[in-house]
């Protein structure tokens, strides 16, 4: 049996060493802080659990008003897309690029709206969030205001991309918004649309050259990537795809392999992060947090589809990172502006770390 | 004490448990449906294009593992995820994206509705 001697010996030891390591950290200058280096995961959670906890505590006292209030919800409109859309985005609708590579990424506007309540929403808006991007609106925006936008914010995740894009070119962009989201049924017939207006469009003589070198300027190298899907589109079917039955499922027996040199994976992984690719997608490998705004990319090599439409070749998978609005207008995916390079090594990580 | 009074007696006790029943029965309703869910996607063979945890034999990858579409944003990246147009979705996904490459596979209302309540009880991995 241990004596208490040994025992608080022992704790006062540990102690020192546990404060010798916390003290070479700190004045050591031992932790990365450059924003190309993730966080490791355990830091990552750790500093996430602390905020959330922080947020709840403190936005406990404070009691919703009824948001359900036409008006505020049309106040708030204009009010977001003023001064928070630069940074959360809108759907469908990136945001700025001086905002993609912020640690932590400021969060695509419809991921809180759908998991965080009115009041927490309320307490970010206007205090703000230390040792993030996130500045406090107190004193810049009356509390009315701040919960004007909580009211829109929190209708964000009842409309669809499309409807949402329709709705800002209506006449009365609000009152168009309001519709939408009262009657979900109306975003189906856009969405039809959307696709509609796909067929009608897409050119049939596109150059089937695949994702070329770099081209300078960004209408150009877009231009290009757009020739790609579309001479891969295939036909409008009303069958589903023919897809040979294998073992246990129809595809995904074996990964897809990629040509050789086809890109840089752990460049293609520090893409990822910079361009916040994780803020919408769960990616192995890539810290962030647990959300499902789209799809997550554990299985690329293996999926058979990208985005229901293409088939899942490397150079579609370029082509849609690139300009994913351009194959499937209807998606909340925006188009982000990623160079061919940074695309084929993003696809590149991808394929490599599926499972 | 005549054999009313006790009858009465007893149930002023048991009232306060009344709604407490009606929610077990609820929640065990809402229990059934999912699992009858869970038995209509193997019915269906949604599992030869999606994995779907809890589900014999889906594993397939024609589109997105469907493991956390309950807490999902959106529907095939387009619509607002809510259990109107998820049923609507699997009911007739080409026609509201004549591309895609899920088929409709003329699920019925109600099966749709047993499946989005199996989805939406799915935590996740
Ligand atoms: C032939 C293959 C195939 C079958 C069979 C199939 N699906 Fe799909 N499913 C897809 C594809 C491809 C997508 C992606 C569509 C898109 O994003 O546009 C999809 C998308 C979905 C989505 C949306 C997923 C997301 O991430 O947004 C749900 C939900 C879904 N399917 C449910 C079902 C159910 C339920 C069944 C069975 C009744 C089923 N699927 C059968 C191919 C299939």
């Amino acid at each position: 049996m241990p004596s208490v001697r040994q025992f608080v010996l022992t704790v006062l030891v540990l102690g020192a060493v546990a404060a010798a390591g916390a003290a070479a950290v700190v004045w050591g200058g031992l932790y990365d802080v450059a924003a190309t280096t993730q966080h490791p995961a355990l830091v990552f959670r750790t500093v996430a659990t602390a905020l959330d906890t922080s947020i709840e505590r403190h936005a406990a006292g404070i009691t919703t008003p009824d948001l359900s209030n036409a008006d505020l919800v049309r106040q708030g409109l204009p009010l977001y897309r003023s001064n928070c859309a630069a940074c959360h985005g809108e759907p469908g609708i990136a945001a700025q690029p001086i905002a993609r590579g912020m640690t932590p990424v400021p969060p695509p506007i419809v991921s809180p709206a759908r998991d965080r309540p009115p009041n927490e929403l309320f307490w970010i808006v206007k205090h703000g969030i230390k040792m993030t991007g996130m500045p406090a609106w107190d004193l810049k925006l009356t509390d009315d205001q701040i919960w004007s936008l909580v009211a829109f914010v929190s209708r964000l995740p009842d409309i669809s991309p499309a409807a949402y894009k329709a709705a800002l070119k209506a006449p009365d962009p609000a009152q168009a918004f309001l519709e939408y989201v009262n009657d979900p049924s109306r975003q189906v017939a856009i969405i039809e649309a959307a696709s509609a207006s796909l067929d009608a469009s897409a050119p049939s003589a596109a150059p089937k050259t695949a994702s070329g070198p770099d081209t300078p300027g960004e209408n150009q190298a877009s231009a290009a990537a757009k020739a790609v899907w579309v001479a891969a589109l295939p036909p409008l079917h009303t069958e589903p795809p023919e897809i040979a039955p294998c073992e246990d499922s129809m595809v995904g027996c074996e990964p897809n392999t990629l040509p050789a040199d086809f890109g840089d994976a752990d460049r293609g992984k520090l893409a990822l992060h910079v361009y916040g690719c994780m803020s919408c997608h769960q990616i192995a490998g890539v810290v962030g947090r647990k959300v499902r705004v789209g799809p997550p990319l554990g299985d690329m090599s293996r999926r058979g589809l990208i985005a229901g439409i293409l088939p899942n070749t490397p150079s579609n998978l370029v082509a849609w990172i690139r300009a994913p609005q351009s194959a499937k207008p209807s998606t909340a995916m925006p188009d982000t502006g990623v160079e061919d390079k940074t695309a084929r090594d993003m696809v590149a990580y991808l394929y490599a770390r599926a499972r | 004490m005549s054999a009313r009074t006790i009858m009465f007696g007893m149930l002023v006790l048991a009232a306060p448990l009344a709604p407490l029943a009606a929610r077990t029965q609820q929640a065990t309703d809402a229990a059934r449906v999912s699992e009858h869910g869970k038995d209509l996607l193997a019915q269906y063979g949604c599992g030869a294009c999606h994995v779907i945890p809890g589900v014999d034999r889906a594993v397939g990858r024609v589109g997105p593992s469907l493991a956390t579409i309950g807490h999902g944003v959106y529907i095939a990246g387009s619509l607002p995820n809510t259990p109107d147009l998820l049923a609507a979705w699997i009911r007739t996904p080409q026609t509201i994206q004549p591309r895609s490459g899920m088929p409709n596979l003329g699920v019925s209302e109600p099966d749709a509705r047993a499946m989005v309540a199996y989805f939406y009880a799915l935590t996740g991995e």
